[in-house]
This record gives C-alpha cells, sequence and structure tokens, in this order.
C-alpha cells in the first residue's frame, strides 16, 4: 500500500533544484533561512502569500507542493459535505426549500462526486 | 493493490563515524538525501546518533528502515542503536545482504564510481552532489556514502519485488 503523503515537499523541490535555504529565503524575501527551515520542517504553515511564492519558485501546484496538508483538509471536507447532504436533505419545509435544496444536492453531486445526493 | 515498491523507506549506510541516508517516496522518487556526523571523542558532535535518526524518523515516517548488512563490530553496535530508534517507532528495520547489492548492480559493478554514476543517471537530481574519481591516495568523499545509502535503497525494491509475488501465494 502506498505510505500517505508527507504534508510538504519543500525540502525535496529545493533540494532537487539545487538551491540552498538561504538563496531560497532570497527568493522569498526573507533574512535568512531559519523561517525556510521551519516550513521544510512542518514547523510552521507558510502564510498563503509565503505559500504562493513557492508556487512561483518551485513551479509546482501548490496541491503537489503541500500534498499532505491538501489530503488531510480533502477528508475534513469530505466529512462536512456528507454532514451538510444529510443536512440538506432532511429540511425539506417548503416547496422553495425543496427546489433550493435540489440545487444545492445536484451541486454536490456534481463537484463531489456521486456518492452523496445519490438517494434523491 | 500496490506493490512494496510504493512504500516511503529511509535506507541508510553506517559508518563507524557517520551515516548517510536517502528517503524513498517509492522506488522511482528520492524525496531528501544527505550526511549525518556522530563522532565521539575530542571533536564529539552535539547531537549524537540516536536523536538524528529519531529525527529523520519523525519527519519522514518511512514505512520500512533499510540498512546494508553490517560487515565489522562497530557498524554491528551502532545499528542495535538504529534498531532500537526504530522500534520506538514501530518501523519494521530490513537488512540488505552484499548478494542482493551485488545481484542490484551487476553489470556496473566494476567499482564504486561507476556505481554511483549508475545511480545518478537514474536520479539526475543526485548528479551534482556526485563526487569526482577518486585518486588511490585519497580518502573516500563523504557523498559516496549518500550513493551507497541509494544503492541499498534500489536493492531493498529490487528484492521486494521478486520477493512480493511468492509471498501472494
Amino acid at each position: 500500500m502506498a505510505s500517505p503523503r508527507l504534508e510538504n515537499y519543500l525540502r525535496t523541490y529545493r533540494k532537487r533544484s539545487g538551491l540552498t535555504q538561504r538563496e531560497v529565503a532570497f527568493l522569498l524575501g526573507s533574512k535568512n533561512g531559519a523561517q525556510l527551515s521551519r516550513y521544510e520542517k512542518q514547523r510552521r504553515l507558510p502564510p498563503l502569500r509565503t505559500a504562493l511564492a513557492f508556487e512561483a519558485i518551485f513551479k509546482i501546484p501548490l496541491a503537489e507542493l503541500f500534498a499532505g496538508l491538501r489530503e488531510s483538509v480533502g477528508r475534513e471536507i469530505s466529512g462536512r459535505i456528507e454532514k451538510l447532504d444529510a443536512d440538506v436533505q432532511a429540511h425539506n419545509n417548503s416547496k422553495r426549500q425543496t427546489r433550493l435544496n435540489a440545487r444545492k444536492r445536484s451541486w454536490i453531486a456534481e463537484h463531489h462526486g456521486p456518492d452523496f445526493s445519490s438517494n434523491t | 493493490m500496490e506493490g512494496p515498491e510504493q512504500q516511503r523507506i529511509l535506507a541508510l549506510d553506517v559508518r563507524p563515524r557517520s551515516f548517510a541516508f536517502v528517503v524513498f517516496e517509492d522506488s522511482r522518487q528520492v524525496l531528501d538525501w544527505g550526511a549525518r556526523s556522530f563522532r565521539g571523542g575530542v571533536n564529539a558532535v552535539r547531537i549524537p546518533l540516536g536523536p538524528k535518526v529519531a529525527r529523520l524518523l519523525d519527519e519522514y515516517v518511512p514505512e520500512v528502515l533499510v540498512l546494508k548488512y553490517p560487515q565489522t563490530k562497530t557498524v554491528k553496535q551502532i545499528i542495535q542503536v538504529i534498531r532500537k530508534q526504530a522500534r520506538a517507532y514501530k518501523i519494521p528495520v530490513r537488512i540488505v545482504s552484499p548478494r542482493v547489492l551485488q545481484e542490484t548492480f551487476i553489470g556496473h559493478n566494476r567499482n564504486k564510481h561507476q556505481i554511483a554514476s549508475a545511480i545518478a543517471e537514474r536520479f539526475p537530481e543526485l548528479l551534482y552532489i556526485l563526487p569526482p574519481k577518486r585518486k588511490p591516495w585519497q580518502s573516500e568523499d563523504y557523498r559516496m556514502g549518500i550513493f551507497d545509502a541509494v544503492a541499498v535503497g534500489i536493492a531493498y525494491f529490487a528484492q521486494e519485488v521478486t520477493e512480493s509475488p511468492s509471498q501472494t501465494d
């Protein structure tokens, strides 16, 4: 079975590029590589601006750079989508509400797979 | 179902005063590599062997820790310390025998530099750390340990792939 992905692959892509932490820190606009080291060791999460800067530096999509984090967020969202879907299904008080809920459920089925909203 | 070549492994090449490591995501991808010293005596390093291995295990959470069969008593003792760390993290340890290593690099096994060059060809990201060919009067470059660790990892995957069909029988 494949191992769960690491939270981020910043070190992997940096080492593949041959750049040092100090050089990447320079590209990020930091004074030194200390904060980058924390990001690489998964001790700190970079702010959105820095995360986008990583994407721009390594030319790798954020979802791939932060693969493990993306997966865990995806799992959390899937759980909540399931709950939301059940909630929407349970609340069909008026005709208008029914139409609105049907729209929501079809959107969920379209964007989050047919597993949800399958029993409409 | 995905096979053993999909595992994340930590391959180590242990020397009496240092070790080199390589982290594989699967048999075709290396995530990280490097060398760590744990020399003692007057110039002892601040962080000893145990915590250095533990840090790697903690950071990469490998499924298997792969080591080369120890040839000397000192290395055997060092491997005991590494095994203890792996046990604490509940990570199984696999030992690759010299025979498996030789069989994996059949055709390239004329000398270590040729094996390292073959590895650098397979993993181009390691090309920039390939040390120049050693002169007979020079000692071995520390980076050669990284290539030895990669060789251990490749041999492990080769061994697992050949053995896994028989395990399912």
